[in-house]
């Protein structure tokens, strides 16, 4: 549900429904990356598919990710079973976290802000709270945010069959970097 | 390539595994952590809180409900409405002892005569997870939720505070009510403290602006001194001090560098803290440093849910992997310490600064468990010349003295200096038993006596006690010196020995034989004197005579090796299985044994030390073990409670002096004895004071007791974890069965009286009829008599054969047949005299005889007219009635042709009439009167109906008798 109207939130900034651009930004194309470093295995892949939005009076903020858009894994075949034995797309197509900033934060001044975000991380229809640490570097004309965790597999329920369990770490390293355009009027 | 490709990870494999063993060897003290085992309801279920209420049992709040732990059962608690969910998490007792539980959807719930109930204030409850409760000075109820702010139960309401009202921040983590009776909540933007003064509230906040180290406040708790300790969500722990309104971090928090912490609990010795993935962390107040258990420290770092600390300060922890563990921060083990793996240790001794000194057969060690935790080997190039030490001992100014079977070494660390002194220096004698001192006196224990040293030295450096000044008592395992400066000698054989004022004292004559062998010598706080004997238990001596306690007094093991006191005054007393503890002053025993985590003891006898802090220091073969109770309750025997009653198995709450009714008389009793130490070891001895004789032992926590007799009933149990049962641990219960109502006073009363005039009216009733049968016996004699005279009336015969000699001469078959009806009414008189009544139908078959009879005399003179109805004839009356009036009628009327006689027979109004025409004989024939008499005298006993009698009438004469029923008798 929550994903849904995000979804349709996003939506509507493409279509360029009239929102205050002060009260909003938005990212189209922010970059995820993921990594596995397994002791057997280092696996890796991303994307820049990342949807993000930043209320900027509410200091709320939510990103969607479309899973299949990952994209650089060592063969074709780990890139299916990652979408279909592990994080089942079918089922659930986008990964989101949304939540708000805890700290307050001035959009306006130019300069890097350290900042948490706490809000739901929804992996694999698994919703779990996180506080993550985010670096807020504002600019004249964008926003950049990025950000690096670690999730659990355990923590979102994806299961990884005993034997491969030497190939996939137990919690994957994720960083993501996404600007936030500011609209001019 | 490939394979290479492998070979490379298996090597890198290799490696991390021996990083991986190099870091587990570096854990120095930890405690035992027990793992709880858990029933099938409650297993692989999220413990999201854990409670203890004031009677002792713990509560675990899970994902799948309530649960209320003893030590062996989990008891289910479930909403009463299956459709709602039963995730839990928040468990709060008030102060009037209810339960509250608090549920992740925002349900509120208590707990009431053993069920949950859900809590309905009109405002409606939350709809987001319940995070703690709380409840203020003033009993008002306080909800910290997660989403809506917090909530307050005040006069029958449920108010609201959110970030509209000034709290910082919506989502709560933490709760807490300090000395003040202000309410704490931790929320991601900083402390809002909140107060509520008549209708108003106020609140406070406290941010980063006031000191905070981070406005993510994930955890609260409130120290001994009032204090409020204030744990961040990753940036560590610091205290807020409501007398100066500072917040401060305690250096040992600075730099904090254990991430994210998620639970915090607070006794008198300790600080514990739940970490996200860093293990626990112990501060130590006294210490003011902190311990970590971690994957790298003996145990594992799954997220810490929850922490609690129970009563007797120990800690029950809750992880994410759904284990529930306990630990006694009590006891500690040091296995492996940076610098080596500790075993077989033959001595230790504290030192200076809180150092331990210790030997093995591989050295001499120090220990300074205060900082480093790192061991450092001593003397390391005179092994084959010291080692082996049997004993050690730290002098005043910090030199070693060792004792071997070689004379002692005297090493300073210091200088490394190292003297060695023997039999040659004066010594008593080269084999040393033990080595202790007290100021500036050194006591050295030998197998041939006892050397005394003073610093400084005396010329002669040794002043010697041998076999004749120890009275005989040459072989000395140990000296010890008391607080009062006496010096004690354990002795082989001869017992205590004092020196006193340079006097040597015996006690052979008081004590023991079984005491007389004494390995080592310590001292109650309240100056009693312990000694421990081999294999006959301990004593105390408390000047004038010898106490032994032994497995009877509830000593586990009889393989003593040593004694100590500890900060508390209580004995520990080291032996094969463990260790018992006992309080001097109510000789109560406590043990740990391997439910503690001790497996086993194997130690020499001068491997026992305390150290300035009075902790216990005990060397084996394992390792070390420190024993330390801090400032817990240390409660020695199980706590006794009487947890449900059942009244024919299903549960009833019976209250003190609980009134039954005699049909409730089937009772259950489930009890426990709370020792979650090692529960499993815990019996029970139970009563039932007015049923029960003598306690019954059980290791069972339910007694029945099936159809109890009526009567006044005290339920007693008691608990113990050496089957010595104390009297001050009982719990009872009173209650009174009563007797049913025919057992009762007032009816048995009410019920004798009814029952004595039953029985007297009875008595009398069938001694009145006793009295009319004998009467009507004698009437029927004399009726009997008179009849039989009236029949035999010389007159009739004589009548009766002239009448017969008439007939004879005139008609032969008439006079045979006269004979015959003459014969035949003698028959029926002899017939019916006997008996009590008669038909009147029968009577009047006998009138006919008689008129027969008569008839052949009188001829038309004598009419009888019969008219009695069918129903009248089935009547009864006495026999001859009938007979006796009709003949007393012809005997005193005249019957003539001018005068006939008419007697008419006929029943009315159940009654039987004889009358006749009045006209009197002018002579009277000689008559007793008693016919008539006789038949009224007859019907008084048979019938109130009275006989009736017709005297006035000058021309008819008629007597009427009642008609009777057979069953008049």
């Amino acid at each position: 549900m929550r994903v849904l109207i995000l979804l349709l939130l996003l939506h509507a900034f493409e279509k360029g429904i009239p929102l205050h651009a002060q009260d909003r930004l938005s990212c189209q194309q922010g970059y995820i990356h993921f990594k596995s470093d397994a002791p057997l295995e280092v696996i890796q892949a991303s994307s820049d598919k990342l949807l993000g939005v930043i209320d900027v009076q509410k200091n709320t903020f939510a990103y969607s990710l479309p899973v299949r858009s990952f994209k650089g894994f060592n063969t074709p075949l780990q890139q299916e079973h990652f979408y279909e034995n592990y994080m089942h797309v079918s089922q659930y197509a986008n990964a989101t976290f949304q939540g708000k900033i805890i700290e307050e934060v001035d959009f306006s001044k130019e300069g890097t802000q350290m900042v948490r975000a706490k809000g739901i991380l929804d992996i694999h229809g698994v919703k779990q709270e996180r506080i993550i640490p985010c670096e807020l570097q504002v600019f004249q004309d964008h926003v950049l945010v990025k950000a690096s965790f670690f999730v659990p597999l355990k923590d979102h329920n994806i299961s990884i069959p005993k034997i491969v369990y030497q190939k996939i770490a137990e919690e994957i390293f994720v960083e993501i970097q996404a600007k936030f355009p500011k609209n001019e009027i | 390539m490939k394979y290479e490709c492998l070979g490379a990870n298996l090597l890198k494999w290799c490696l991390a595994g021996l990083l991986l063993l190099s870091s587990l060897s570096v854990y120095s003290q930890r405690p035992y952590f027990k793992k709880i085992s858990q029933s099938r309801e409650i297993a692989a279920t999220s413990i999201n809180c854990m409670y203890q209420d004031r009677t002792g049992f713990m509560w675990f709040g899970t994902d799948k409900g309530l649960f209320k732990y003893n030590g062996i059962n989990y008891q289910p608690f479930y909403l009463p409405d299956s459709t709602l969910k039963n995730a839990v998490t928040a468990v709060f007792q008030d102060h009037k002892d209810q339960i509250w539980v608090g549920y992740e959807n925002g349900n509120l719930a208590l707990v009431r005569n053993g069920a949950l109930e859900l809590f309905l204030p009109r405002e409606g409850t939350p709809v987001v997870p319940i995070t703690g409760i709380a409840e203020d000075s003033w009993g008002v109820l306080w909800f910290s939720t997660y989403g809506e702010g917090l909530y307050y139960y005040k006069d029958q309401r449920l108010f609201n505070l959110d970030e509209d009202d000034g709290l910082t921040g919506n989502d709560i983590y933490a709760i807490q009510v300090d000395h003040q009776g202000r309410v704490w909540a931790g929320t991601d933007a900083g402390l809002s403290i909140c107060s509520l003064n008549g209708d108003k509230y106020r609140i406070k906040v406290l941010t980063t602006a006031q000191g905070l180290p981070d406005n993510i406040v994930r955890t609260l708790a409130l120290g001994k001194e009032g204090e409020i300790w204030i744990g961040t969500y990753d940036r560590g722990v610091c205290k807020y001090q409501s007398k100066l309104d500072t917040v401060t971090i305690p250096p040992a928090w600075q730099d904090w560098q254990f991430g994210r912490l998620t639970s915090m609990q607070v006794d008198s010795d300790y600080i514990w803290l739940g970490t996200e993935n860093q293990g626990i962390l112990k501060y130590c107040f006294s210490k003011g440093r902190f311990e970590q258990y971690n994957a790298a420290r003996g145990f594992s770092s799954a997220k810490i849910l929850d922490l609690h600390v129970d009563h007797q300060q120990n800690l029950w922890i809750a992880r994410n992997d759904n284990q529930i563990y306990w630990l006694q921060p009590s006891l500690n083990f040091i296995e492996r310490l940076p610098g080596g793996i500790i075993h077989s240790i033959t001595s230790i001794a504290h030192g200076r600064n809180g150092a331990l000194w210790f030997s093995t057969a591989a050295g001499l060690f120090r220990y300074q468990p205060q900082s480093q935790d790192t061991l450092t080997r001593h003397l390391a190039g005179y092994d084959q010349v010291i080692l082996p030490i049997n004993s050690i001992f730290e002098d005043q100014q910090g030199s070693l003295w060792l004792g071997t079977w070689n004379g002692v070494f005297v090493y300073n660390p210091i200088d490394k200096k190292l003297k060695h002194y023997t039999e040659k220096d004066g010594l008593v004698n080269n084999n040393i038993l033990s080595i202790t001192g007290w100021g500036g006196d050194i006591w050295i224990a030998t197998l041939g006596g006892v050397s005394h040293y003073q610093i400084p030295p005396a010329p002669k450096l040794f002043e010697n006690f041998n076999n004749e000044a120890l009275l005989g008592a040459g072989y000395i395992y140990k000296v010890f010196v008391d607080s009062k400066g006496r010096a004690w000698f354990a002795t082989d054989g001869k017992g205590l020995i004092l020196r006193e004022h340079d006097r040597f004292t015996s006690f052979m004559d008081i004590q023991p034989q079984e005491s007389r062998i004494i390995y080592s010598l310590t001292e109650d706080l309240q100056g009693n004197i312990w000694l421990s004997t081999p294999s006959n238990g301990i004593y105390k001596f408390d000047g004038t005579a010898f106490q032994g306690y032994s497995s009877e007094q509830g000593l586990r093991d009889l393989d003593i090796m040593g004694m100590a006191v500890d900060k508390q005054g209580k004995l520990v007393i080291v032996h094969s299985l463990g260790l018992d503890l006992l309080n001097p002053q109510t000789g109560e025993i406590m043990y740990f044994g391997e439910e503690s985590g001790i497996n086993g003891i194997e130690a020499d006898i001068n491997s026992i030390t305390v150290d300035a802090d009075k902790v216990v220091w005990i060397g084996t073969k394992e390792g070390i073990i420190s024993f330390d109770p801090g400032h817990a309750t240390m409660e020695m025997h199980p706590r006794t409670i009487i947890d449900q009653t059942a009244i024919f198995l299903k549960p009833a709450i019976l209250g003190a002096d609980s009134k039954l009714k005699y049909e409730q008389n089937h009772l259950s009793f489930d009890y426990v004895g709370l020792w979650y130490q090692n529960p499993q070891e815990v019996t029970y001895e139970y009563k039932l004071d007015g049923f029960d004789l003598n306690w019954n032992t059980t290791k069972s926590q339910t007694s029945t007791y099936p159809r109890l007799p009526p009567g006044d009933y005290t339920f007693q149990v008691r608990s113990s974890i050496n089957n010595i049962f104390k009297a001050q641990d009982i719990a009872s219960l009173s209650f009174t069965i009563d007797s049913p109502i025919w057992q009762k006073g007032w009816f048995l009363l009410v019920s004798g009286t009814i029952g004595a005039f039953l029985f007297i009216w009875v008595i009398r009733y069938r001694e009145n009829r006793l009295r009319l049968a004998e009467r009507l016996k004698k009437e029927l004699i004399q009726t009997q008599l008179e009849t039989l005279k009236s029949q035999v009336n010389p007159h009739f015969l004589f009548n009766s054969f002239n009448t017969l000699v008439g007939i004879i001469e005139e008609d032969k078959s008439l006079a045979v047949d006269y004979v015959e009806k003459l014969s035949d009414f003698f028959r029926a008189v002899l017939e019916y005299r006997d008996k009590q009544l008669i038909t009147v139908g029968e009577e009047l078959e006998l009138i006919k005889n008689y008129y027969y009879l008569q008839k052949k005399r009188y001829g038309e003179n004598l009419r009888i007219e019969i008219s009695v109805d069918v129903d009248s004839r089935e009547k009864y009356i006495p026999p001859l009635t009938l007979q006796m009036l009709v003949e007393n009628t012809v005997k005193h009327n005249v019957a003539s042709k001018d005068k006939p006689l008419f007697i008419k027979i006929y029943s009315e109004n159940r009654y039987l009439f004889v009358s006749n025409n009045k006209q009197l004989k002018k002579y009277k024939q000689d008559s007793t009167g008693f016919g008539l008499f006789s038949i009224i005298n007859r019907y008084k006993l048979l019938t109130k109906q009275p006989v009736k009698i017709n005297h006035e009438d000058h021309h008819m004469y008629w007597v009427g008798v009642p008609l009777l029923k057979d069953t008049i008798l």
